[in-house]
């Protein structure tokens, strides 16, 4: 498992408890952090994460303001992140994280990094996914433009009224005879 | 005797909703006491739909049936879980809201084919009511669809019934992943039509149907919101949590009392009306009425022709599979719901083999990116997969012919809500295998025509029997000998006591129940209006 003593330290498998509460500007700095750095690892350049942050700050304020509270899952995965900052540097660290964890099996959630990675990294991946991003893994890479027409929709997405001029799909063109 | 409500409304899914509605709407002031075994669960919370689209946990989850609830006992193995949801608003609340008509040749099923039941009326009375339905509902479909008055659907290539009134809304678009089976239907002379959908136009598309964001589809619980929070509606009173253990009846012909929970303190309390209604689903409707027992009734309300929970249907579900090497147009499903369909083999001719209503499954093709970001993959490994084999899936629902041994009666002990297990004694007749099959080669072709390998021992698949569409344990009938209830769903022998679920649907023909109910709703409001001193 990656980390150092931080990552490594037991915990209960089980959301932490906390109350629930604002999150300070660094906290909330400290996770978009994450957030991006998804986005970055998976190339997702075609929507800026920026373009997300809307979506992801109401995410984030459902999740801490009422029960059950995140704030503490979120205030481990800072500590966490921070931990793998310093022994990895940043680039390393994100891509150990994501991609190369070592967390075996991938559901056990007895230690920091874990939960770290259950609780907040995962929880961030769908919201980048429904939020809007990522479109071009489905999008032919020749002609990876975002269009009115040219859309995909992922479950969550949200596109607009369906009474838009923009269609929340990908529609069946009826061939020319 | 004096009674405390003119109305008693036991469920408050989308029957119960929707009589209290049109009840409210006619006399404000009317006194009406909704109970519902269930609980309240937030709808269009924004911290549950995050939590629902992030775990794919749905707030309601702990609303469905457990196993045990209701055990099997027949030959065929019947799945409850799943299927319904108990709670404030019904099982509307999960529902798809695919919102199909019934085909005249449907009201007459055991008179075409020897098998089931016959409706004590035709179509063309319920037709107005369906309109009716599909303006409540808000549905959207294609009127190019639709059939002309006295000509069979399959003369004219139509998939759907005669219609009156055209649908309230335009039709959502077939998707670009829908054409190469679009292509396929029109080669193999299937007639490719547009799923009827009820979507308020609020719809956004997010695809997170079983839980919306913004209520854009009916769920009993909205109706529910309203009418509670209406000032003019003093007089209505709904109970949440207590559910109904009994009816009492004052004589043979009169029900007067219900006996329910008190979920403040758990005693058994009363309440008398002048009018009883049932909308409890055909799980629990055939229950309380066994459970009824007195010296009028010795075998429970209605039941002395020993119907009562009788003819059980749901709709075997059949699906056939079919694999390609890639997926160069990087298709995905990118709506959460089914608009392709075909009623081609959902026509009279059918009927003795059994009728299947075809839809293109919703689940494929699909690939759950995040599923392989969370597993550690990296850009490249996921692209690969994306553009890799490709998967797609036609599935039906075939329908069921209700049989007398296939029952819903008492079980031992009751469920966590408090109301009775339900014991389920379910087979399919001997030649059922055989007229699957049958559709499922029909399937095939429609697969194989698209270029698709089906490999023959998993791809296709009889779906195990589950409880999502059951129908028919409490059926109208024309008299006491063939049904429960009469065409106005008033329960056999009594004067007062209705019915008003699935449960008298004497068939369920090939398609979702739901709009069909609606419309039998709409119908015994109206009958209960005319009644009303």
């Amino acid at each position: 498992m990656i980390g150092g003593e931080v990552c490594k330290q037991q915990l209960a498998s089980q959301l932490l408890p906390a109350e629930p509460r604002e999150l300070t500007r660094a906290e909330i700095d400290g996770l978009w952090r994450i957030f991006v750095a998804i986005g970055t690892m998976w190339q997702n350049t075609v929507h800026d994460s920026a373009g997300l942050k809307s979506s992801w700050l109401e995410f984030l304020t459902s999740k801490t303001r009422i029960q059950p509270s995140y704030v503490a899952e979120y205030v481990n995965a800072l500590e966490v992140v921070e931990e793998l900052i310093k022994i990895y540097k940043e680039t390393e660290a994100f891509e150990k994280l994501f991609l190369d964890n070592g967390i075996i099996p991938a559901d056990s959630l007895d230690t920091r990094l874990a939960h770290a990675k259950h609780f907040v990294v995962d929880e961030f991946i769908r919201v980048q996914i429904v939020a809007g991003g990522f479109k071009n893994f489905i999008r032919p890479q020749q002609n990876p433009e975002i269009r009115p027409d040219n859309i995909v929709n992922y479950n969550g997405f949200i596109a607009g009224s369906r009474f838009n001029r923009i269609k929340p799909v990908r529609p069946y063109e009826e061939p020319s005879k | 005797m004096s009674n405390d409500y003119a109305y008693i409304i036991v469920g408050s899914g989308v029957a119960g909703s929707t009589i209290a509605t049109k009840l409210l709407e006619k006399d404000p002031g009317a006194p009406i006491l909704m109970l519902e075994a269930g609980p309240q669960i937030p709808m269009k919370d924004r911290r549950y739909w995050w939590d629902y689209v992030v775990n794919n946990r749905k707030p309601y989850d702990q609303c469905e049936d457990r196993d045990g609830d209701n055990p099997s006992v027949g030959m065929t193995p019947w799945h409850s879980t799943g299927s319904r949801t108990m709670m404030y608003g019904g099982s509307t609340v999960h529902w798809g809201g695919w919102s199909m008509r019934f085909k005249p040749e449907d009201f007459y099923l055991k008179s075409n084919t020897g098998r089931g039941g016959d409706w004590p009326y035709n179509y063309d009375t319920l037709e107005p009511y369906y309109c009716r339905a599909e303006e409540y509902l808000s549905v959207c479909g294609d009127d190019k669809d639709s059939a002309t008055r006295g000509i069979p659907a399959s003369a004219k290539n139509k998939n759907d019934p005669w219609r009156s009134k055209p649908y309230p809304l335009p039709p959502y678009p077939w998707t670009e992943s829908d054409g190469e089976m679009i292509e396929a239907f029109k080669t193999l002379g299937i007639t490719p039509g547009r799923m009827p959908l009820a979507r308020y136009r609020k719809c956004m598309a997010t695809g997170t149907c079983k839980y919306c964001p913004f209520g854009a589809r009916f769920a009993g619980s909205y109706i529910l919101d309203d009418l509670l929070s209406e000032p003019k509606y003093t007089n209505l009173t709904f109970i949440g949590v207590a559910p109904v253990t009994r009816l009492v009846a004052e004589s043979k012909s009169r029900i007067h009392t219900v006996e329910y929970i008190d979920p403040t303190t758990g005693e058994t309390k009363t309440a008398s009306g002048d009018r009883i209604i049932l909308c409890t689903g055909a799980y629990e409707a055939p229950k309380l009425l066994m459970l009824s027992v007195s010296p009028y009734w010795e075998n429970g309300i209605g039941n002395d022709y020993d119907l009562v929970g009788r003819f059980a249907i749901s709709h075997p579900f059949l699906s056939v599979a079919g694999t390609k090497d890639k997926n160069e147009e990087r298709w995905i499903q990118e709506f959460d719901f089914p608009t392709l369909m075909s009623r081609t083999y959902d026509t009279e001719e059918y009927q003795q083999n059994g009728k299947i209503f075809l839809m293109k499954s919703a689940m494929f093709p699909n690939v759950d990116i995040a599923k392989h970001m969370i597993a550690g993959k990296d850009r490249h490994e996921i692209d690969r997969i994306v553009t890799g084999p490709r998967q797609v899936q036609l599935s039906a629902f075939m329908e069921e012919m209700g049989q007398y041994d296939n029952r819903f009666s008492l079980g031992e002990g009751t469920t966590r809500w408090g109301l009775p297990r339900t014991k389920i004694r379910f087979a399919h007749p001997p030649d059922f295998r055989k007229r699957a099959e049958k559709n499922l080669d029909l399937m095939e072709e429609v697969i194989r025509k698209m270029g698709y390998t089906v490999d023959k021992n998993n791809d296709k698949v009889i779906g195990e029997q589950d409880g999502h569409h059951t129908s028919s344990t409490c059926r109208m009938g024309k008299d006491p000998t063939e049904g429960v209830v009469d065409a106005n769903l008033k329960v056999f022998g009594t004067d007062n006591l209705y019915v008003c679920s699935n449960a008298v649907h004497p068939t369920c023909a090939a398609v979702n129940p739901t709009l069909t109910l609606v419309a039998v709703t709409l119908k015994l409001t109206d009958h209960l209006l005319a009644q009303k001193p």
